[in-house]
């Protein structure tokens, strides 16, 4: 396919993304006002796998409880995220949510110098909402998402192949192959002392 | 003048230790060095654990259980015939097709994906502001307007989606032309009326908005 075909389509799921009627998780308190985290590209030369985008932020929290979001995210690319603080008095407990502030997704908490991290793949966004007991709170906050992964989809062609007979071409064959080659080798083993024992005894 | 100099140097200096006070509050046992290092380290380790499986998208968790994951199975009727697979000059041009044909696929499954869990979210949204309108600061009326906001946008959110599919779906045609142009030179000629064909239309009626 040609490569503008392909920008296409990733210019129009970006546009989507932004047309989502709301970018973080719904919300009716008018004093809840997240703050936009922002990704920046990520390399790493001779590591493809680091290849990305990522967001650090070091954060010192005043507040009992700030909240985040980060957007942009494609459902075929990992993402990870972890907390982490140097001070060894932080005492955080840490919530994602997606659907509203209230349905925490996933939840963890850091204290004293340790971190806290998951990884998940999602579409969109999410939100962050970190509740510090001991302020002020210092700490670093780190998205990564990486490139698009490898989706393993299921032929659509009758004989199970691609048609391009690159791969599954032999499929059943090529994953038995193991017990297909002992079970013949059991059986002319088999046969062998058969035929000896016949000859002892005719 | 001396004297305008001398107080905006004393403003200058007292602004200058004031900024050095920051940095060292950060520095010493609550070290933001220290902690985006540990950062980094933890993050290689998991892009190590990701290296193992780079082409098993499945191992990752999706981020909530409900959350929409594509369904790229076909029904058995609507899967294709191939003469293909040991032809190698065939297997060439059929190569490319069948990438096209496999990114659309992929692309099809997002853009649903992106319907499915858009619609949830206002659901949620909706049953969540019905929820907390009476007892929070939000006065009735203005969840109201607030409703009619999200459902209006919605609706245009439909419309958006409905466009694309149609996009996507000429896309798709085009995909399978292709495979068909490769089985007109190295198999069946009437690939497409025959095969391609009904998987077009299984397609067409998979990712048709239905509500």
């Amino acid at each position: 396919m040609k490569k503008w075909s392909y920008l296409k389509f990733l210019l129009f799921f970006l546009l989507l993304a932004n047309e989502k009627i709301k970018a973080q998780p719904f919300n009716l308190d008018e004093r809840i006002v997240p703050a936009e985290l922002q990704f920046e590209d990520f390399k790493k030369e001779g590591e493809d796998k680091a290849n990305g985008r990522i967001s650090i932020n070091k954060l010192v929290q005043e507040n009992d409880t700030s909240y985040y979001f980060i957007k942009g995210l494609n459902m075929y690319s990992p993402t990870y995220f972890s907390l982490n603080s140097a001070d060894a008095g932080a005492d955080i407990t840490v919530n994602l949510c997606k659907e509203n502030w209230h349905e925490v997704r996933h939840t963890g908490e850091v204290k004293g110098k340790s971190i806290w991290k998951t990884n998940f793949k999602t579409e969109g966004d999410f939100g962050i909402m970190v509740v510090a007991k001991k302020k002020p709170a210092s700490y670093v906050l780190l998205v990564w998402t990486g490139n698009e992964m490898k989706v393993d989809m299921p032929s659509v062609f009758k004989n199970g192949t691609d048609g391009t007979g690159s791969n599954n071409s032999s499929g059943w064959f090529k994953k038995n192959m193991t017990v297909i080659i002992v079970a013949v080798v059991a059986l002319l083993i088999i046969a062998f002392l058969l035929i000896k024992l016949k000859k002892k005894n005719p | 003048m001396k004297k305008v100099i001398l107080i905006l140097s004393a403003m200058f200096l007292s602004y200058a230790l004031t900024a050095q006070d920051d940095d060292l509050s950060l520095g010493g046992d609550n070290d933001p060095a220290e902690a985006v290092n540990e950062a980094y380290e933890n993050l290689q380790g998991y892009m190590d654990w990701l290296e193992e499986r780079r082409n098993e998208w499945n191992t990752v968790q999706n981020f909530s259980p409900g959350e929409c994951s594509p369904d790229f199975n076909a029904s058995s009727g609507a899967m294709m015939n191939s003469t293909c697979a040991n032809n190698a000059a065939c297997s060439e041009c059929y190569e490319k097709a069948v990438g096209e044909l496999n990114f659309i696929r992929r692309q099809l499954g997002r853009l649903s994906c992106i319907y499915s869990n858009t619609k949830n979210f206002n659901e949620s949204a909706l049953a969540f502001g019905d929820n907390m309108s009476g007892i929070h600061a939000v006065t009735g009326i203005a969840w109201q307007n607030e409703r009619g906001g999200i459902i209006a946008e919605f609706n245009h959110f439909k419309q958006t989606y409905d466009s694309k599919y149609t996009d996507m779906m000429g896309a798709l045609q085009r995909a399978l032309q292709g495979i068909g142009t490769c089985e007109q030179q190295y198999g069946l000629p009437d690939w497409y009326q025959r095969f391609g064909f009904i998987y077009f239309e299984f397609m067409k009626d998979k990712y048709k908005r239905t509500d």
